[in-house]
């Protein structure tokens, strides 16, 4: 009796989400997408502009919308010092490295498309950044390899009695190892091998945190843990935004809509407007945002050699070896020409 | 002030003529001889007269006649009739006992008044419904259920499973006044909607008024469903129950003195802690998913023409999934009511108190914290009926509510945790009604039922306001100046009569044409932009932002009734109906709706209106099939323009409700295949509901500068090389092979939205079927089982279509459907009686 009733529980709870695949819809919207971003930090900064793309998942051809090109694209400040955009590639804009963001400063985007559309944002101020603080690694051991971890801990500190609101990226750089051939028979030399190389796996989901409900507290920085599977170096690198209320919004709405489960909890859907608008015609949507933020990068390096036990050290040397992990079967010379290693960044990391 | 002295002058004056010597008022109560159970439909005919009485579902009958003696002649169907005299010379009452006839079966009835009633009655767009026939119903999980089962009649709609309270005739979900023996309910769901708040064994009957609201009703712009409570037997304990997969029952009733104090208790409680524990899933075993109700209802008859009655009723949920995150609502009310006949009136006080709160328990360790918004409701209400004899009949009253309205302020639940209180306003409101609403028969074919109701609504301090900038919309950055209220001051104040218009033209004995209109409003509203209204949606009072809701709605209606050769009873009915609605509510793109001290900002103000055509044709009574069959075909728009306080929503064009289902068929059937077997099946189609889909696709790109320094480091376009292999006799061998590494651009995938509802999901369609076994009669336990399978065709219906963003390695925006049920839902459930 017990399991025919378990089993109708199971009937009920047997909710059942499926992907729709078929989905198409022609691409009936002529909106412009901007996405731009300055800082207090060394640029270029980079305005890209393009249209939506058809809404098809599978379609390649869909996968990014076309870009606009020969837009005069100018960020003016509130003195009305305006510093063009050169255009680098196809729909791509750039200032000059040397243009910098100063904080407590006004910025505007201006756009004009050679069709005519003029493109503005709203005045956006350079807020003052927030560094984090207590950025930390902590090895916890396991029985198994594969559950040994470090944890990562941070936090930022927060100014009481004025809203704060973070957009914060995080990049981690996992050095890898590659094996080296067999050196030719002497007399030949030895030639140089390159064997210890870093992947950037990118990752474009960022953090958004709000001291609501936590002013004047540490907000506590969610980095989770990084895994224990070789002894190489992992270079965790956060890019901390102080943004304001209206930012923070329009990124927690693509968060709630990334989030969707279909279910009662949901809102209702709806297009996600940023701050930019088409002044000569206000048919024209213009998707996207333009984010002014103060800007701090910190890294935080964990140490996957030094900073274990002694006992866990053969286990990890098994553990290597068993799984293959620096590709003994694929000998390499250079292990920039590893090309299975997605986003195999070569043998230095990007300027801190 | 000078319009409420008028309706109270007008009252009055109405009330004035009540007075009619030589006529009397002839009451009392018809009972099973054995089981002293009250006997529903059961007849009083009186010599030399057309007219006779029927008794409603507490067995009771009333009726005015003149001064005489009669013959009287009380029956009812598998009962031995029983005749009586009585010399009416003031107004009287009695109880009469009627005993089992040896009839092998029974007729069936499905209807909760006289078969007549739909022609002769002079309002429309009314459902009344006994607990007979909700018990008959094929069900959800073996319960019987009070929502569902309303659902099944024509212009009730739900967005789907699972979703919280109902839709009726175009209106939202907040716009239906939901009434437990007179106290309003703010939230009629258990289990987020899957099953009624309340139980099905407590309830007498229940009517549902879409259309021709009497005046006695106001508070909500759409409809009301009156459900009224049984009360205890008088004569004798029994108790019931029922063991079902979902939740157990247990009910008792009986007198406390006899013939005088009566009490019914009924506790309900689900299992579902109990089950979740044995899944294997660790996700489902930290999972809660419980609930309860409790009822109870004392009655003591001070005479036989008066009694009074206190009732209480609790209902709690909590639900968890294996998450830090705790949703609970829980209901309390207390009640009070005096009811009294005398000479040609009848008085009705009503005096209660309601609690209801709702909110979120956070449990992640750090982080603990508690949000329980709540909303206190005190309520004292005088309801008169004065017999006009042959003008009709006279009903007025007076209501008077107060509401506390607390959204909650969120509080650390630990001595750890980091978060910081946040105070919420707390909103004060009263709100007063009066009415009047006369039935008057307008010869032998025309009826007339006229009415005006005038509700009164102040919002009153303490509280702090926020004033914002005139002549741009309304946001964060446009407060201008912050009002402080003082207790009592009086921030807003609302108002205006409510006409109610009901009349009648019989073209036969079996045949009527209606017309009908009302206006309803509504103070409190539910502040809800999910895909379905959630448990844990916030109530919001009117305010200077946010007027009364105002629904008027005109109606026209057909309806006749025929036999057959079987004396089968058929009703059949055809309504018309148009609605408009002001100052409905609806929000801002995203609109985040907790925690906001400033929610006015998300919230714009607009234009609605509904219209639709129900077609009904009811089986009412019949030896072994009943049931029906209706088509609805309704339609709801809503229109959000721009103002100097508001932008627009959907670009100020109109669009589709949420709920707009156009197409709606409902068959449902009840067939008697023995004495004791009963087989009973529910079909159900609707139109998908209507949602938005993208028309596009756009990524935002620069989430990181690594693109960048790839580019600028002269990384790709580089040559790489990746391990490709090849099969040769057998043996598979593998190489590195020349490729190019290509930069792969990634960011944000977000699906682009266009005009609001344009599309809709799949239609819904289901069946349920089930069995009955009736206990044997004669016997002192009484069990009987259930059988029961819900949504036999074991279809997917689409509960949503959402599209969901990503991020992450070439990931893209995709489509996704879910259906909240997925297979056919067995049950078996055990009801026993002693």
């Amino acid at each position: 009796m017990k399991r025919l009733l378990l089993f109708s529980w199971m009937l009920l709870l047997m909710a059942c989400e499926t992907e729709i695949t078929d989905f198409k819809t022609q691409n009936l919207s002529n909106a412009i997408v901007v996405y731009g971003e300055m800082s207090n930090m060394a640029g270029p900064y980079t305005v890209r502009l393009n249209y939506t793309s058809g809404y098809s998942p599978f379609d390649v051809t869909q996968f990014q919308g076309q870009m606009i090109q020969g837009a005069d694209v100018r960020i003016v400040d509130e003195t009305g010092a305006a510093m063009s955009l050169k255009e680098t590639s196809k729909g791509v804009y750039q200032t000059p490295a040397s243009f910098i963001g100063v904080v407590g400063k006004k910025y505007q985007l201006k756009i004009m498309t050679k069709a005519g559309q003029d493109i503005a944002s709203a005045w956006q101020t350079l807020s003052a950044p927030v560094t984090p603080e207590g950025l930390n690694s902590q090895f916890v051991t396991a029985e198994k390899v594969e559950n040994m971890r470090f944890d990562l801990s941070g936090f930022l500190p927060d100014q009481k009695q004025v809203e704060n609101y973070y957009f914060i990226k995080r990049q981690d750089f996992i050095q890898f190892l590659t094996t080296c051939p067999e050196p030719p028979p002497p007399p030949a030399p030895v030639p140089a091998c390159d064997c210890k190389c870093w992947q950037a796996p990118q990752n474009t989901q960022p953090i958004l945190l709000t001291d609501f409900l936590v002013d004047g507290s540490k907000i506590k920085l969610p980095l989770g843990s990084v895994n224990f599977r070789d002894f190489t170096d992992w270079v965790v690198q956060l890019e901390v935004y102080s943004v304001d209320r209206a930012t923070h919004t329009y990124w927690q709405r693509q968060e709630d809509q990334r989030t969707l489960g279909g279910g009662i909890f949901d809102k209702v859907p709806a297009q996600i407007l940023g701050n930019l608008t088409c002044l000569n015609n206000p048919d024209q949507q213009v998707l996207g945002y333009f984010m002014v933020a103060g800007k701090s990068k910190t890294r935080l390096k964990v140490d996957r050699y030094n900073s274990i036990p002694y006992e866990t050290y053969n286990k990890l040397v098994n553990y290597v070896e068993f799984n293959n992990i620096r590709y003994k079967n694929y000998p390499l010379w250079d292990c920039r020409k590893a090309a299975w290693i997605p986003y195999n960044v070569g043998l230095n990391l990007p300027v801190y | 002030m000078r319009q409420v002295l008028l309706l109270c002058c007008l009252l009055l004056s109405f009330a004035s003529q009540g007075q009619k010597r030589g006529y009397f008022i002839f009451s009392g109560n018809i009972q099973d001889l054995e089981t002293k159970a009250p006997i529903e439909g059961a007849s009083v005919l009186f010599s030399g007269l057309s007219i006779g009485a029927r008794t409603d579902s507490a067995g009771h009958f009333s009726v005015t006649l003149p001064a005489r003696s009669y013959q009287m002649v009380f029956r009812s169907l598998g009962y031995k009739f029983k005749t009586g005299r009585i010399d009416l010379k003031e107004n009287a009452s009695m109880t009469v006992f009627l005993e089992k006839s040896e009839q092998i079966l029974d007729e069936v009835v499905i209807s909760a008044e006289k078969s007549d009633a739909n022609v002769n009655r002079t309002i429309m767009g009314v459902e009344k419904m006994s607990s007979k026939t909700l018990k008959k119903l094929p069900n959800l999980m073996g319960e019987a259920d009070v929502i569902r089962s309303i659902m099944l009649l024509p212009g009730v709609s739900t967005v789907g499973e699972g979703a919280s309270g109902f839709n009726v005739r175009g209106g939202n979900v907040d716009q239906n006044l939901v009434l437990l023996d007179g106290v309003p309910l703010f939230n009629t769901s258990h289990l987020f909607g899957f099953f009624t708040g309340f139980n099905a064994d407590m309830v007498q009957d229940l009517s549902l008024y879409k259309g021709g609201i009497p005046s006695m009703y106001g508070g909500r712009a759409s409809s009301v469903l009156d459900v009224r409570v049984k009360e205890g037997n008088f004569e004798k304990w029994s108790i019931q129950g029922g063991l079902g997969p979902l939740s157990s029952r247990l009910l008792f009733d009986g007198p406390l003195v006899k013939g005088k104090t009566s009490l019914i208790f009924g506790a309900r409680g689900s299992m579902s802690d109990f089950y979740l524990g044995y899944f294997p899933n660790p996700a489902l075993q930290k999972s809660k998913a419980d609930f309860y109700d409790v009822n109870f209802k004392l009655t003591h008859k001070l005479s036989e023409n008066q009694r009074i009655s206190v009732s209480g009723y609790v209902s709690h949920d909590g639900f968890k999934f294996a998450s830090d995150t705790l949703y609970s609502w829980q209901t309390k009310t207390l009640n009070f009511q005096h009811h009294a006949l005398w000479r040609n009136w009848s008085h009705h006080f009503t005096a209660f108190v309601s609690d209801y709160s709702y909110g979120i328990d956070g449990l992640k360790s750090g982080f603990e914290f508690a949000w329980k918004p709540s909303i206190t409701q005190k309520s004292i209400r005088e309801d008169l009926s004065l017999d006009l004899k042959t003008r009709g009949r006279l009903d007025m009253g007076v209501e008077l509510n107060a509401y506390r309205n607390d959204a909650g302020t969120f509080k650390p639940s630990t001595e750890n945790s980091v978060v910081n209180t946040f105070p919420m306003t707390v909103e004060n409101s009263r709100e007063m009604s009066v009415y009047v609403g006369h039935s008057l028969p307008l010869g032998k074919r025309v009826s007339l039922d006229y009415g005006l109701r005038y509700a009164f609504y102040q919002l009153v301090g303490a509280q702090t306001f926020y004033q914002y900038i005139s002549g741009i919309p309304r946001a964060f950055n446009t407060i201008m100046d912050t009002l402080q209220y003082q207790a009592g001051d009086v921030i807003q104040s609302y108002g205006g009569f409510e006409p109610r218009l009901s009349l009648a033209v019989k073209l036969d004995t079996n045949t009527s044409i209606k017309l009908g209109f009302n206006r309803m409003q509504q103070f409190m509203h539910l502040l809800s932009n999910t895909m379905a209204v959630s448990p844990v949606d916030i109530w919001k009072n009117s305010n200077p932002y946010l007027p009364q809701q105002v629904a008027d709605q005109f109606s026209i209606g057909f309806f006749k009734n025929f036999t057959n050769a079987q004396n089968a009873v058929f009703e059949a009915s055809a309504e018309l109906y148009y609605k408009r609605l002001s100052n409905v509510i609806d929000y801002v793109d995203g609109a985040a709706l907790y925690l906001n001290p400033t929610v006015e900002t998300q919230l714009l103000v607009g234009k609605g209106r509904a219209y639709g055509a129900e077609f009904f044709l009811k089986k009412a009574r019949g030896t072994r099939l009943t049931g029906w069959v209706s088509y609805t075909y309704a339609r709801s728009f809503r229109l959000i323009e721009a103002n100097e306080n508001q932008i627009a929503a959907n670009f100020g064009k109109e669009f589709p409700a949420n709920f707009d289902m156009p197409h709606n068929f409902k068959f449902v059937l009840n067939n008697r295949l023995t004495k004791r077997i009963s087989f009973n099946a529910n079909f159900t189609y609707t139109s998908g509901r209507p949602i938005t889909y993208p028309n596009a696709r756009y990524k935002v790109y620069a989430y990181n500068d690594l693109y960048d320094f790839e580019y600028a480091s002269g990384i790709f376009p580089r040559a790489g090389y990746l391990p490709s292999s090849y099969v040769y006799n057998g043996t598979t061998f593998t190489y590195l092979s020349g490729t190019t590494i290509a930069p792969v651009l990634d960011g944000y995938s977000s699906p682009s939205f266009t005009l609001r509802n344009e599309e809709r999901i799949p239609f819904y369609m289901r069946l349920d079927v089930g069995f009955t076994i009736e206990p044997k009669e004669g016997k002192r336990w009484q069990g009987s089982w259930n059988f029961s399978i819900y949504n036999l065709l074991s279809r997917q219906n689409a509960y949503s279509i959402f599209f969901r963003s990503s991020t992450g390695l070439i990931n893209q925006a995709r489509t996704f459907q879910l259906s909240v049920l997925g297979a056919a839902i067995p049950s078996i459930t055990y009801n026993f009686k002693f």
